[in-house]
């Protein structure tokens, strides 16, 4: 009685640990967005505000056009998942039922643009996607993110098909599946967990990219972009910094507050033996 | 109505051939094992003859018609995997019904049926769970049940039993017969272990190392190996194979290179029938007591020696010492050097006899 009782309150007090790491800084970006600006920007900052005003969200909406930035970080982030899981997952199938040593050499090749560093290739793209009239736009930016984020979310997909046995697949064809039906009934739902994460990753390393963004769209920018423009001209005395941060924030959180109820652990329980 | 051929299989993975010409005949509603040690081939003449894999050369032909190049989807055939292999994203339900969905049947026809097969493998109870949800032995039963529900022209069933306790395997080999003897399914079945393909078979083809080295009827395979290998393989416990002088001599088989005595031959007392019986002097090494009866480990010419006496006889072998056993001579199996069968079997002696 007492032990379960005992145990039970050392998980709470690990989950309060753990949940204090993760929401206090989101608090703090909270409280610096909305904070009145003298309260904040001082040796001192005061923790509970003694009132609340959105005078820089207010600021950032009216002098920064920033509807048309964040539509445009949104675009480009959701074409470089879909480009990634369109191509990356039957890449990814195709390359976890390969033999072992085949498959591997392909993974060392996908690594390969990852070992040139992003702004060596940025200029070379920029003057690709000017040929092909995609600067500025959210899809040129997006092809050139994709270029990074497309053998991350391969590899981390050909982990997910490689944990669903082939022997699924098989027993589905038996039962009178061709091998694409196969694919999509038993393979694509079972590595649904697999790409909602590997959604998520391509999403957020398009959300916060910044070299690429920076050389490909320099007149229409992304969040960040725009964020660090902001710091580097200096804010003429608008305090948008933190309102910034507090927008940039909040699709990350809602996108895997969305997507994580479809994320189970062990989902081939129960298939074999 | 359905029979397989399967002509002059020949199958390789990489630089090993897996199948050497394998030919086999099956027939309409027979339940045809094939029995041998691991990798002598037999799950992969299964999986050829499913069309997950695909032979070199020769033929697979169903109802007379070549199906070699055809997909497993084409082949109107269902498998139950050693493993089972259900869906762990679908219910009970769900993996019975996916043949007949994929099929496009009538959501009725689809309700209908599997009522019937769950009904019929007493699972009707977990439909509405999910494969995590269940124990080992309904998980066989879905398997079973998704297997039959698309009435399959041919059943494959991959070492479905291994999996299973000890307890278990009883009660649903039993089950399984009854299976087939209500369905009347052909089945084409695959083990290791020789019990199982005794009391299911009708027909029992026995493998070693990618080549088929006897087919026919359990209690003729039994009552005629054709070799050291399939007579050491078939009945439990196995065969005495003996080769020295000194046994060959007791045994009056000196034109023989190898003589087999099954230890359910070999008998303590004398029988009332004399005229046919040879008696032979065993070492009694150790005695096992299996409950009523004793397992006694024995040697001649400095070969063991293995069988069995009811407990009340236990006074008859001691350990250390000699005792004398009885074997009829019908009963004495004589092998070349090869290890192929020479001479004589109990040919002549009637059926009711062998209650081994």
């Amino acid at each position: 009685m007492n032990r379960d009782i005992i145990r039970k309150s050392l998980w709470y007090l690990a989950m309060g640990v753990m949940a204090f790491f993760v929401l206090f800084p989101i608090y703090l970006i909270f409280l610096v967005a909305f904070a009145p600006p003298t309260e904040i920007f001082r040796p001192n900052p005061a923790l509970i505000p003694s009132s609340l005003n959105p005078y820089s969200l207010y600021v950032v909406l009216k002098y920064y056009h920033f509807l048309s930035h964040f539509i445009l970080s949104l675009e480009t982030a959701f074409i470089v998942s879909g480009i990634c899981i369109a191509l990356g997952a039957p890449a990814a199938y195709t390359i976890s039922r390969m033999p072992r040593r085949a498959s591997y050499l392909v993974i060392i090749f996908l690594f390969v643009t990852q070992m040139i560093p992003e702004i060596q290739i940025g200029v070379p793209l920029a003057s690709a996607m000017a040929k092909l009239h995609l600067l500025n736009t959210s899809l040129g930016i997006a092809l050139a993110q994709s270029s990074i984020a497309l053998p991350l979310v391969t590899y981390v997909l050909v982990g997910a098909f490689r944990s669903i046995p082939t022997r699924l697949s098989e027993s589905a064809q038996i039962d009178g599946a061709s091998k694409l039906q196969a694919f999509f009934y038993i393979d694509l739902q079972l590595a649904l967990t697999g790409i909602f994460v590997a959604v998520i990753l391509a999403w957020l390393f398009s959300w916060d990219e910044f070299i690429l963004a920076q050389l490909i769209s320099p007149l229409h920018t992304t969040i960040p972009v725009l964020i660090y423009q902001n710091i580097a001209r200096g804010q003429g005395g608008l305090p948008a910094d933190d309102a910034f941060s507090l927008i940039m924030t909040i699709p990350v959180i809602a996108l895997v507050l969305i997507l994580q109820k479809y994320m189970r652990s062990n989902i081939i329980a129960g298939a074999l033996k | 109505m359905t029979t397989l051929e399967l002509e002059k299989i020949y199958l390789t993975a990489g630089k090993n051939e897996i199948l050497r010409d394998v030919n086999l005949s099956i027939g309409n509603g027979d339940f045809f094992v094939l029995l041998g040690p691991s990798g002598c081939g037999k799950t992969s003449t299964l999986r050829v003859i499913s069309g997950l894999m695909k032979q070199v050369s020769g033929k697979v032909i169903m109802d007379g018609e070549d199906i070699s190049e055809y997909p497993p989807s084409k082949r109107n055939i269902s498998m139950v995997f050693q493993d089972y292999a259900l869906y762990p994203h679908m219910t009970v339900f769900e993996n019975i019904a996916f043949p007949l969905r994929i099929a496009h049947k009538e959501m009725q026809y689809i309700r209908d049926k599997v009522k019937e097969v769950t009904s019929f493998l007493a699972i009707e109870h977990i439909v509405g769970k999910k494969p995590h949800e269940i124990s080992g032995g309904e998980r066989q039963r879905v398997a079973i049940a998704r297997a039959l529900v698309k009435n399959p022209k041919l059943m494959l069933m991959d070492e479905p039993l291994s999996n299973l306790d000890a307890k278990l395997r009883d009660s649903v080999r039993f089950e399984l017969k009854r299976i087939h003897r209500e369905t009347g399914v052909t089945t084409v079945y695959v083990t290791h272990d020789q019990l199982e393909a005794m009391t299911l078979g009708t027909q029992i083809a026995i493998f070693r190392t990618g080549k088929i080295e006897q087919v026919g009827k359990p209690m003729d395979i039994f009552r005629h190996p054709i070799n050291t290998f399939v007579a050491s393989f078939v009945g439990n416990p196995s065969m005495n194979i003996l080769e020295s002088d000194e046994a060959r001599d007791v045994l009056e088989a000196k034109d023989a290179h190898y003589v087999g005595i099954r230890p359910r031959s070999i008998f303590v007392r004398k029988p009332r029938d004399a005229s046919n019986v040879v008696a032979v002097e065993l070492r009694v090494i150790m005695k096992n007591l299996l409950g009523n009866e004793i397992l006694v480990q024995s040697t001649i010419g400095g070969e063991f020696v293995y069988f069995y006496v009811h407990v009340n006889d236990s006074g008859l072998v001691e350990e250390g010492e000699t005792t004398t056993v009885y074997v009829d001579r019908r009963r004495i199996y004589l092998f070349d050097k090869d290890g192929n069968q020479q001479g004589r079997v109990l040919n002549e002696e009637p059926e009711e006899e062998i209650d081994a």
